[in-house]
């Protein structure tokens, strides 16, 4: 029975091996609960969360995948799911696994949206991640992958209707990144948080403004307060509202922590030891994100001062 | 200085066309002396002189095993020699193997330094040895080296357009860490804003490579008598950062001059005197 027990959480486990099950969270609301680690061949690179929100003539995707093999699966098995076809596809940030799969949605004729310093930002790096990712999960799995210029464009919030369904897409500043996407539904209030919100799992302040990305979350916050709650993070699964106060002090917290090792002159070869912290450290990815994290903010303290 | 050009660019042409992946199979992390690149250096630069290797009382060198991003790679240098005038450390020179230039600097120190201990950041382009040899004033060698993984990120950062980064260009700071004691070897920093520029990377969206302009020379006075000189490479990261030993006397200033690779030369000085 045991043996069974176990085969059938390898079966559930094991990436690739059966068709995508979405989780719902209200009528039409959807979200394919990725990994949370680091990308890796294991995971196949298929890390975050994917949304997907059907309305009465279309779904509209809510991030595309890791690569053009992923992309062409959540396209499947959104439309497999929800039965309308994928009208449009919203980029929340521009991180390679929210958004190198996008192509497979573009060549099917389906726009694909983001903030114009998404966009920017996707023309400057994202060759770079596909070369980098190529060599880390191999030529198969990214067969076919490459970066897709967004072909709608947005600079600051708006509310859309797309495939029968009000969407809100808000843009809360520089948060967690220059151009920031929240997708709110306005007929179930569910938010797709993006990289803004990671439970569980410490957040890449790489490419964040810390004290932008606290307001954001305030906002949000609120903004979940007023509809259903339930708010769909980058990384790890659902949560209501309270739960995003642990993203606002992990980066609180590192922020207080780097600029106070920053000051009494602490060299950058000492911090990821000093400013190691230990309520975090159970979080996915503690290791290296952390580390990381912490001589990112070093550095751009250390800029700062040099540019007085 | 031609020493050190000349060797770059026999280095350049010797590593030819050979990418990061072809590097990583060229370093056994558990054999320090395998690496071609390095016997070839070691050769040019040594010759058949004795190199004593570990030499944990003479010097270790400190490297994250993985490094947190690759283009800023913390590497500290730390000497466990009096720098006294019979008997000092003169010269420290940092080598990355795998590297497109795989001397990074060569650090000069006198008696006056107090320590030959250095830190700094480096480009790090592929798995590879970093290696600090110290060389005595008195012509014996000792070498410490570190194996270190590291590999290009996804990407720099949003925000960091070379505009804001030519802004504020040469700018420099001192920093003195703790009491300063009249005799007392005494640390400081030097910070100087420059994008240093390796010239390898190419811009995604133009497809031009940035063109090499880097720091290539500092220069570190107190009193008026030098405490630390170096050559440098563009193996040294974006904004660079020295962290250094003098002695302090009674009052004197600690002074900088730096020049780069389009000869423009940018000087601090700080004056520094017991308790400040």
């Amino acid at each position: 029975m045991l043996w069974l027990a176990a085969l059938l959480v390898l079966a559930m486990v094991a990436p690739g091996t059966r068709a995508q099950e979405a989780l719902t969270l209200a009528e039409g609301v959807h979200v394919f609960v990725g990994d949370t680690g680091e990308p890796s061949p294991a995971n196949r690179g298929r890390i975050g969360n994917i949304g997907f929100v059907v309305g009465d003539r279309g779904t509209v995707m809510i991030n595309a995948g890791a690569s053009y093999r992923h992309g062409r699966a959540l396209l499947a098995a959104a439309e497999r799911i929800g039965g309308k076809p994928v009208v449009l596809v919203v980029l929340t940030q521009p991180v390679q696994e929210f958004v190198l799969g996008a192509a497979a949605f573009a060549d099917q004729g389906i726009p694909v949206l983001a903030h114009r310093a998404s966009a920017e930002l996707i023309a400057a790096r994202c060759e770079n991640c596909v070369h980098n990712l190529r060599a880390l999960l191999g030529e198969d799995e990214m067969a076919g992958t490459r970066p897709q210029p967004p072909d709608q464009r947005i600079e600051a919030s708006t509310t859309i209707e797309a495939g029968g369904r009000d969407l809100e897409l808000i843009h809360p500043g520089w948060g967690s990144s220059p151009g920031d996407l929240v997708v709110r539904d306005a007929r179930s209030g569910v938010v797709f948080a993006g990289t803004l919100v990671a439970v569980g799992r410490v957040p890449e302040l790489r490419d964040g403004d810390p004290a932008g990305w606290l307001d954001a979350l305030a906002r949000l916050q609120a903004l979940a307060r007023t509809g259903s709650g339930r708010i769909v993070p980058g990384y790890g699964p659902p949560v209501s509202a309270d739960a995003l106060d642990a993203t606002r002090d992990y980066i609180a917290d590192t922020e207080a922590r780097v600029r106070a090792l920053f000051d009494t002159g602490t060299p950058l070869s000492a911090m990821v030891q000093a400013a190691h912290l230990p309520r975090y450290a159970g979080w996915a990815v503690y290791e290296p994100v952390h580390g990381r994290n912490v001589q990112l903010r070093y550095l751009a303290h250390e800029r700062a001062a040099l540019a007085q | 200085m031609n020493t050190l050009i000349s060797l770059l660019l026999a280095a350049l042409l010797t590593l030819g066309l050979a990418g990061p992946a072809q590097a990583q199979q060229k370093s056994d992390p558990d054999n320090p002396d395998a690496n071609a690149t390095w016997q070839q250096m070691r050769t040019s630069m040594f010759q058949d002189r004795a190199i004593t290797t570990p030499a944990d009382a003479v010097l270790s060198l400190e490297a994250p095993e993985r490094a947190q991003d690759a283009a800023i790679v913390p590497i500290s240098i730390r000497t466990h020699v009096e720098q006294r005038p019979e008997r000092y450390i003169e010269r420290v020179y940092l080598m990355i193997d795998n590297n497109p230039s795989p001397m990074g600097a060569v650090f000069h120190f006198t008696p006056k330094s107090g320590r030959a201990d250095i830190e700094t950041r480096v480009r790090i382009d592929a798995y590879t040895h970093v290696r600090a040899i110290a060389e005595m004033n008195t012509g014996e060698l000792y070498m410490a080296t570190r194996f270190v993984k590291a590999s290009g990120g996804c990407s720099a950062p949003p925000g960091k357009d070379m505009q804001a980064a030519m802004a504020s260009l040469g700018k420099m700071r001192f920093r003195v860490e703790g009491e300063v004691e009249p005799g007392k070897p005494a640390l400081a920093q030097l910070m100087i804003s420059h994008p240093n520029n390796s010239g390898l990377v190419m811009d995604q969206l133009t497809r031009m490579y940035t063109p090499a302009y880097f720091v290539r020379r500092i220069q570190v006075s107190y009193a008026g008598e030098p405490v630390l000189s170096a050559d440098v490479d563009f193996s040294i990261s974006e904004n660079p950062n020295f962290r250094f030993y003098f002695v302090p006397t009674g009052e004197g200033e600690l002074k900088a001059e730096v020049i780069d690779t389009n000869d423009l030369r940018f000087e601090t000085a700080v004056k520094v005197g017991a308790g400040s």
